[in-house]
């Protein structure tokens, strides 16, 4: 039986994954599927020797981590879409390159930072990975030993047409963390009211708003804000976990979280506007 | 026109960068693969703009970001890596980095931050 917490953190980095892999090759690059109770080792095993392997571990007291792996065909043909260059035009009989191994070792980094984000995002919390570590895995008589979870999932790919598997190892501490949050969730959430049309409301729905982002305050007397010079720092009260706040022309509006969207500051809404 | 260092731990980033920046009319001063190394590389040339990735073995970008502020406090770092999360964006921030550019990026993204930074 397959155990939704499980699922939803498996899908969640899958679709984290997929999205990097599509920056890359576009539709080139496709999910092919899930397999949500699986064995690491033999998930490894279906994909043809010699594989590139690259994984990293959660860091903190939580045992676990992701496995991206993709075959020399395939290592070629994503570092060839990173380069900007035609996957079909690759020479599948020259040696992979220490560049084309780094590249791919690249692109499993952002996938990683990518799942691990998502992670975080579904538990709630923030799940931190350290450095990736790549290794080349000549036949499957080598032996690769993983961390034992309780739960591991594997997420296939296809990138311009080759295979390559994610492996994730789950940490115990997640899949409770899952059920406690799935268990948490309202029932069915009623769709806001519609707005009410009319003329009046037609305009008032065209007034232009000022919306800002706050991130933090301090009180202090005047004193201390004469004499500072460049390079001075004031350190607000607000620490870096606590969330911002929306303001609509000068009023509150919501509590919200920074993030960062294709390099520009954005803001989530943390909970329904006031 | 800025000297420029480098620091990620992967060769194919290094690359791609210095392709970026090399595009934009920039010199490159040195290419560091860890924390550590971007540490002496700093004191050894003294770039006028640093790239750093956060995820790298030895020591991470956000120590090695503590540390260049301390021997420069006007140095201009740029923070370059996948990590997205807002916690380590406001924490590279908070330790005097000037940008935070997240991978995968566009090389008029990264060219933008250092004109961004050079002010």
């Amino acid at each position: 039986m397959s155990e939704p917490a499980v699922l939803k953190i498996a899908r969640a980095t899958a679709d984290a994954v997929t999205g990097v892999l599509q920056t890359f090759g576009g539709e080139t690059c496709l999910f092919a599927g899930l397999d949500e109770k699986a064995n690491a080792e033999a998930a490894l095993e279906q994909l043809r020797t010699p594989l590139l392997a690259i994984d990293v571990s959660y860091v903190g007291d939580v045992t676990g981590g992701n496995v991206f792996a993709i075959g020399e065909p395939g290592t070629r043909r994503l570092a060839a879409l990173m380069m900007g260059a035609d996957p079909s035009t690759v020479d599948d009989s020259a040696e992979l390159s220490e560049l084309e191994i780094s590249a791919v070792a690249e692109a499993a980094n952002q996938m990683m930072a990518a799942a691990a984000a998502a992670t975080s995002q579904v538990l709630g919390t923030e799940v931190e990975i350290g450095p990736p570590r790549t290794t080349t895995i000549a036949s499957h008589a080598e032996a690769t030993t993983f961390p034992a979870t309780p739960y591991a999932t594997s997420a296939l790919f296809t990138v311009a047409g080759e295979p390559a598997t994610l492996i994730q190892l789950i940490p115990h501490a997640f899949v409770v963390r899952m059920r406690q949050a799935l268990s948490d969730l309202p029932v069915d959430p009623v769709d806001p009211e519609p707005v009410a049309s009319g003329a009046l409301e037609d305009v008032m729905l065209g007034v232009p708003v000022r919306l800002s982002v706050e991130f933090g305050g301090k009180s202090l007397p005047l004193g201390r804000l004469v004499g500072m010079s460049e390079g001075s720092v004031l350190v607000v009260d607000e620490g870096v976990d606590d969330p911002v706040q929306i303001t609509v022309n000068g009023r509150p509006f919501a509590p919200g979280r920074l993030v960062v969207v294709d390099g520009d500051w954005a803001v989530r809404l943390e909970a329904d506007p006031a | 026109m800025a000297r420029v260092l480098i620091a990620d731990d992967t060769a194919f980033m290094r690359k791609m960068l210095s392709d970026a920046l090399a595009k934009g009319g920039h010199e490159i001063v040195g290419e560091a693969t860890n924390g550590e190394e971007a540490v002496q590389a700093f004191r050894d040339h003294r770039p006028e703009v640093t790239t750093l990735d956060i995820t790298m073995p030895e020591k991470d970008g956000l120590t090695a970001l503590r540390e260049i502020v301390a021997i420069d406090p006007s140095a201009k770092v740029i923070m370059c890596s996948a990590l997205g999360q807002e916690a380590k964006v406001l924490e590279s921030i908070k330790n005097g980095a000037k940008d935070f550019v997240v991978k995968p990026f566009q090389p008029e993204r990264v060219l933008e931050a250092i004109a961004k930074a050079l002010g």
